[in-house]
């Protein structure tokens, strides 16, 4: 009987060894770092060294100044902010996530990015990831996932204990139990509301009017194609978004502010390319839903690009309903016409055309595809289209 | 009798695992209404015997056309494709064997669009049957063996004698089969539903020794159950979205 005290006793004690402090300061309060700090700080830049050389990564000088801008607005109103540098990387792909690492990297992905309608939404999103950072939320979430392993392995051992049985130890203790991965996104939970509130009052110390924030949520809630379709990134590790959404339209009520920065304009204009590249990524993917968003988004802007009109050709294919193909030949005519070297485009309508059975315009546009593109790899194809276009009916 | 439970055995299979469906599953029932089938590719060692080819197209067609779609023969695709082809100069590299990507993608995108024109289809199917090797657990009784699916005993009922397989765990082995896949895809070439299935093991094991079956094994009438089996997803997402509209008649009726 006394063996099993002893035996419970060492537990305990090894148990108090193992927890470790979860009362974790932000960045900049002076705190030594600790060596579990320090490894994940490592680890973190050998995966800042590869996301900063994948070839998913937009290198778009004029998109990284301006998205590094809003950055550091919001991150100047944030406490506990450090001399460190902060990173901002694009990733293109076309799913809604962003993260941020422990050493001050922040990840967005194209598909979020392109959602988002405003720069106060992106400073909400900023905020929201800085403040993950700031507040080291890496390290409290790794101890706790530590801690709540070490509650679990003593349960186990004391279980076995009083009971002689050390089939408890390797239930209880078991690392990959599912109760333990719900206490994991329950921690989680708490983190992501924190890192909200941070987040909130760090985009509105910058000026950017606060009511904007929670479309944030909303745009992510739209996500159609995601929603039936595993999506490895998408945000549904957080809290659900309507909760968050709800959680956001509580701090605006408190926040009782009528006004400040949107820069709609400042951002349609810097993103324009991205949601191009998104739209043809989600077409990629026969998103219909998610590529029409990005369509109608494109255009709506002042003057729609011929490559706005392209992909609304490209989407009426994809669509594929009866009106389909006379749709998508309009919409390539205008592309065409906006844009006289857009190969593409008249390759595209000249395809159109001849399904309709327009034969001389399909001839004519499926020629001056070719003189735009001589090199393209369809070239003989397209030939012979021509030929067979303008041979005289039998 | 051993040699009626061996193949008996032998041709027992697994359920089909993954996600079949890319895109969400109404998005395929709303858009897809005509299909073209494409040729089944054979990349079998010893090859398929060209009847249950055939009989394999009508199984698809069949089933197919059973959910309400528009099949277009493998042999319209396949004219179309070689005369496109033949413009290109040719898709494979003679020599090499390999496909020059440029030119096969561009012969894929315009087939596709000969077919919409022609025949008005909204995705191509595309199947081919490949062998390769998958592992098993090996389980015995007295001299009979044969590989399980899964691990765990298996009681089986054969003329009315009820046999218990016992697995053996520590003796996981390798067997060839046969795989059939199948994909449909969008005119961007996107994969809308995919399937793969065991269709069969070509070969047997007798004590410690393989044998090869014969293509007639292999490919016996009784296989094309495989192929319904994959298109069962498509065919309960088509039967849902049928049922559905019957609860919700239009306005009109």
């Amino acid at each position: 009987m006394r063996s099993r005290w002893l035996l419970a006793g060492a537990l305990l004690a090894a148990f108090l060894e193992a927890c470790q402090s979860t009362e974790i300061g932000p960045l900049g309060a002076g705190e030594t770092r600790a060596p579990d700090e320090l490894a994940l700080w490592d680890e973190s830049k050998e995966w800042d060294e590869r996301v900063s050389k994948s070839e998913a990564r937009v290198d778009e000088p004029a998109l990284q100044a301006y998205l590094e801008g809003v950055a550091g607005k919001v991150y100047a109103g944030m406490p506990g902010r450090t001399a460190d540098e902060i990173r901002i990387h694009v990733m293109r792909t076309p799913f809604l996530n962003a993260s941020a690492s422990p050493t001050g990297t922040v990840i967005l992905h194209s598909g979020l990015l392109a959602r988002l309608e405003d720069e106060a939404e992106l400073a909400t999103l900023l905020g929201h990831e800085l403040a993950h950072f700031v507040s080291r939320h890496s390290l409290r979430e790794k101890r706790m996932r530590e801690n709540a392993l070490a509650k679990r392995r003593l349960a186990g051992g004391l279980l076995s204990i009083a009971l002689m049985n050390p089939i408890f130890m390797e239930i209880v203790g078991s690392e990959q139990s599912e109760s333990l991965e719900r206490q994991l996104r329950g921690y989680s939970r708490e983190l992501e509301r924190e890192a909200d509130l941070a987040g909130f009052e760090a985009m509105r110390a910058a000026g950017y009017d606060v009511r904007r924030s929670v479309r944030l949520f909303e745009a992510v809630l739209i996500d159609d194609d995601g929603a039936k379709v595993p999506d490895p990134y998408y945000w549904a590790d957080h809290p659900s978004m309507e909760e968050r959404a709800a959680h956001y339209r509580e701090l605006i009520s408190a926040a009782s502010s009528s006004g400040g920065e949107v820069g709609s304009e400042r951002y349609a204009a810097h993103v324009e390319k991205l949601i191009e590249a998104n739209v043809r990524d989600d077409l990629g993917l026969a998103r219909v839903r998610s590529s029409k968003a990005g369509v109608e988004r494109l255009l709506a802007r002042p003057e729609p690009s011929a490559e706005a009109y392209f992909l609304l050709g490209d989407w009426h294919r994809l669509a594929g309903d009866a009106s389909s193909p006379a749709l998508a030949a309009e919409a390539y005519a205008k592309a065409a016409r906006l844009d006289p070297k857009h190969a593409a485009a008249a390759r595209a309508n000249g395809l159109a055309l001849r399904g309709l059975g327009q034969n001389a315009a399909a001839a004519a546009e499926l020629s001056r595809a070719i003189a735009l593109d001589p090199e393209a790899a369809d070239r003989p194809i397209l030939e012979a289209f021509v030929r067979e276009l303008e041979a005289p009916a039998p | 009798m051993k040699a009626t439970l061996a193949l008996l055995l032998a041709i027992a299979g697994p359920a089909m695992a993954g996600d079949v469906f890319q895109v969400p599953e109404e998005q395929v029932v709303a858009s897809v209404h005509v299909v073209a089938l494409a040729p089944l590719r054979d990349l079998t060692k010893d090859g398929a015997p060209s009847a249950a080819l055939v009989r394999w197209e009508a199984v698809l067609t069949e089933e197919l056309t059973a959910l309400g779609l528009k099949v277009v023969p493998s042999t319209e695709f396949a004219r179309v494709w070689g005369a496109l082809a033949s413009e290109l100069g040719g898709v494979w590299d003679p020599v090499t064997g390999k496909a020059d990507a440029k030119k096969l993608k561009a012969a894929r995108q315009h087939t596709f669009g000969e077919l919409q024109r022609l025949h008005g289809i909204d995705a191509v199917i595309d199947w081919h049957i490949v062998e390769s090797h998958t592992s098993r657990l090996w389980s015995e009784w007295h001299t009979f063996g044969k590989q399980v699916w899964k691990a765990g005993d298996e009681t089986l009922q054969l003329g009315g004698a009820p046999l218990v397989l016992r697995a053996n765990q520590e003796r996981p082995t390798r067997v060839l089969v046969v795989d059939l896949s199948l994909f449909l895809s969008d005119r961007n070439d996107v994969t809308l539903y995919q399937g793969t299935l065991e269709v069969a093991w070509t070969e047997v094991r007798h004590g410690a020794r393989r044998e090869r079956r014969p293509a007639a094994e292999v490919f016996a009438p009784d296989r094309d159950v495989r192929i319904r089996a994959m298109l069962k997803p498509l065919r309960e997402a088509f039967d849902a979205a049928a049922g559905k509209a019957k609860a919700e008649p239009s306005a009109g009726s």
